[in-house]
């Protein structure tokens, strides 16, 4: 059925306002007369009906008081007229004395579009609005077309009761190469961006939020399912996502639902609600299986990360990292998640992920790679390594190396200065001063024995090295000592005075070979003696001679 | 009082106040392409474009962009003009085929329905035109149509002390 343009209560005479203005830049129809002043018998009934409901100074109270509106709300939107009673004027019904045009669904046989003889004119938007589920609204507006014979009257709907044609405005976005316009016919209201419903509107935005709940009963308020509120709250086909190319459908694990877009998928579940995932996030998201891998369900939309490097969604089992750089992704499961966050997320010490989920050679463990350092699982555990600990781990083969894997994230000593991180194979020590050292074997046997960090020696200033005779090894410390070690001897340390006698000697090579025992507590003379395995130091005095 | 911003500058007649405004673009306080930043305001894609608001009564700080808000308050010597700007595309093309910014409003250009919301007793006029390239309507209220003859001479006076430059 085409739908015609409403017709006046009463034909009107011959247009008196005739001058064309349109050299002036005033492209109004100069046949649509002036519907106050010289209008005939139906226009000024139109204003009368103003008068009546007392136009623009009737209060939400009157208005209620003289009109039975109440219990229209009631039937209309009924939720929306509890929740917020400030909207009941506008939403429930227009009326012919509040001076906007009617809806064109009210006057164009239930449509929501331009009647013939209309042309799309222009647009402005109202944010933030409940008929397009809390996203921007726009109402278009329906300009007669020139010559019009649409004549001002009270559309007389049932409930939207605006006016039509009487308002001759242009908002000038749509058709600008049409100049001459009539009155609004008749406006259209609709979710979706004006430049997408008619390719003849500019993207130049006007904004009113005053008219933001106007409303008429023959435009819905239902705003659809969860997943279809997400993806008109985020802009609908203006989305990311782009359009539709499938109908919303169970995910079939019972927990879900989804609806598949050009660029990305809503994801619905009644605990964790509705949320996007699209572009480069999605691709890597669909690569571990979606929501039957280890992500589960989204648990955020796209988010962009404070620094700007990266755009992020959160899941259930981890987040996935789009870097705006290059466009890689990275997709960060549990449990190495949760343990970078807890270690200050990237932010913290690790920085951002590098890599996705790897296995290690040996089979042992799984490991993401970060800027800073590595998170492994194995064994059950969850440990880090980073910083010059990563460093001087990959240095000596990491895993596959003496120190094998970390068995505790690396921990302060206690002392104010060092930190230290144990191994299977031995442990990291460090200090900004000292630098990174490991030791491992007989060597870290004696340095724990005699106190580690905490006692006489303090931190080392090398790691475990051979001693070059194929048998022995030593590590160097900070307070002049070191820690010389075999299988036989096990370790010792040899320290001050007599380390430096020892060196001076030929240490574990020259004649007194490897120490076998620690110095002695002293005796009552005051001497302190120590075993070798060719011979024994005595010191006394600060003095050190063979014993 | 002169107003100065995004390219448009005038000086206000004593009594009267304006702002030139622009209004954020969606999702320009975050990221260009994060889909989350449409919600605040619009949809991305949208273009606003500086709106003048010049007027010899009080403004309201909450207006819509051909003045609602703002007309429902005015009394019979009240009135108001607007400048909105379009964007580029609008150049040349049949709407905006004035050139210059209208400085002669007289009360034959007025009617009582050329109103965004028509008011009793009100009276508009759009002007679309042209100046340095940059496409604007020129929308004017009048608070009370009778009083066109007194009211106009402020508006002609306070359009004439604009000046638009090109972008």
């Amino acid at each position: 059925m085409t739908a015609t343009l409403p017709r006046p209560l009463r034909r009107t005479k011959a247009p008196v306002e005739t001058a064309d203005l349109a050299h002036e830049g005033i492209h109004r129809d100069p046949g649509a007369h002036d519907p106050i002043s010289t209008g005939g018998f139906a226009q000024k009934l139109v204003h009368r009906a103003s008068g009546w409901l007392s136009g623009s100074k009737s209060t939400r109270r009157s208005f209620l008081t003289r009109t039975a509106v109440v219990g229209s709300a009631l039937a209309v939107g009924p939720i929306d007229f509890i929740l917020k009673p400030g909207s009941a004027y506008g939403y429930v019904c227009g009326t012919c004395s509040d001076g906007w045009t009617a809806f064109c669904c009210t006057i164009n046989s239930g449509k929501n579009s331009c009647p013939p003889g209309s042309f799309i004119a222009g647009w402005w938007k109202a944010d933030n609005a409940a008929y397009c589920c809390g996203a921007a609204r726009y109402i278009i507006d329906c300009n007669a077309s020139c010559p019009t014979q649409c004549s001002c009257r009270c559309a007389g709907g049932s409930c939207d009761n605006r006016r039509t044609c009487c308002n001759q405005f242009r908002y000038g976005q749509c058709h600008q190469e049409i100049s001459c316009y009539g009155p609004v016919v008749c406006r259209v209201a609709t979710c979706e961006v004006p430049w997408k419903y008619d390719p003849s509107c500019t993207t130049s935005s006007a904004t009113d939020n005053k008219t933001r709940e106007h409303g008429a009963p023959c435009l819905s308020t239902d705003c659809g399912t969860a997943i279809d509120k997400k993806y008109k709250a985020l802009g609908g086909e203006a989305s990311d996502l782009g359009k539709p190319t499938g109908a919303e459908v169970a995910v079939g694990d019972g927990k879900g639902r989804r609806r598949t877009y050009e660029h990305g998928n809503i994801y619905w579940t009644s605990a964790l609600g509705a949320h996007e995932v699209h572009g480069g996030i999605f691709d890597q998201y669909a690569a571990v299986q979606g929501v039957y891998g280890l992500l589960g369900y989204p648990t955020s939309d796209t988010l962009t990360s404070s620094d700007q490097r990266t755009r992020y969604g959160n899941f259930e089992g981890g987040r996935i990292y789009y870097f705006r750089n290059d466009g890689h992704t990275v997709a960060l499961t549990k449990p190495f998640f949760a343990k970078h966050q807890a270690l200050g997320g990237v932010a913290g010490m690790l920085g951002y992920p590098t890599s996705n989920i790897r296995t290690s050679s040996d089979k042992r463990s799984t490991y993401f790679n970060f800027e800073k350092g590595r998170i492994y699982s194995v064994s059950g555990r969850v440990v880090e390594v980073h910083g010059s600990v990563y460093t001087f781990h990959e240095s000596i083969q990491g895993v596959h190396g003496v120190l094998g894997y970390p068995t505790i994230d690396l921990v302060a000593v206690g002392d104010g200065r060092g930190k230290t991180q144990w191994f299977e194979g031995g442990m990291v020590w460090y200090t900004p001063t000292t630098g990174t050292f490991g030791l491992w074997g007989e060597v870290l046997n004696r340095y724990i024995s005699n106190g580690h960090a905490k006692g006489y020696l303090k931190y080392p200033t090398s790691s475990v090295k051979p001693v070059g005779d194929g048998r022995g090894s030593y590590a160097t410390f900070e307070n002049q000592g070191n820690i010389y070690a075999t299988a036989t001897t096990k370790g010792h340390q040899v320290h001050g005075a007599l380390l430096t006698y020892y060196l001076a000697h030929g240490g574990p090579t020259g004649s007194l070979g490897y120490p076998t025992g620690e110095l002695d507590p002293s005796s009552q003379s005051g001497a302190r003696y120590q075993q070798f395995e060719h011979g024994r130091l005595k010191y006394l005095n600060g003095t050190v001679t063979p014993a | 009082m002169k107003l100065q911003a995004h390219g448009i500058e005038t000086d206000l007649p004593p009594g009267w106040e304006g702002r030139i405004a622009l209004r954020k673009a969606p999702g320009a306080t975050a990221a260009a392409n994060d889909s989350t930043a449409a919600r605040a305001a619009g949809t991305l894609g949208e273009v606003p474009n500086p709106v003048v608001h010049l007027a010899n009564f009080a403004l309201p700080e909450d207006r819509g962009d051909f003045g609602s808000g703002a007309v429902d308050l005015m009394t019979e010597a009240d009135v108001m003009v607007v400048l909105f700007e379009y964007g580029p595309e609008a150049v040349g093309k049949a709407l905006f085929k004035r050139k210059g910014i209208p400085t002669n409003l007289t009360p034959n250009m007025f009617s009582s329905s050329a109103l965004q919301r028509t008011l009793p007793g009100q009276a508009g006029c759009q002007v679309f035109f042209t100046v340095e390239d940059r496409a604007f309507c020129c929308y004017t209220v009048l608070g009370r149509q009778s009083a066109a003859n007194r009211v106009l001479p402020q508006a002609n006076a306070t359009l004439a002390a604009t000046r638009i430059s090109r972008r």
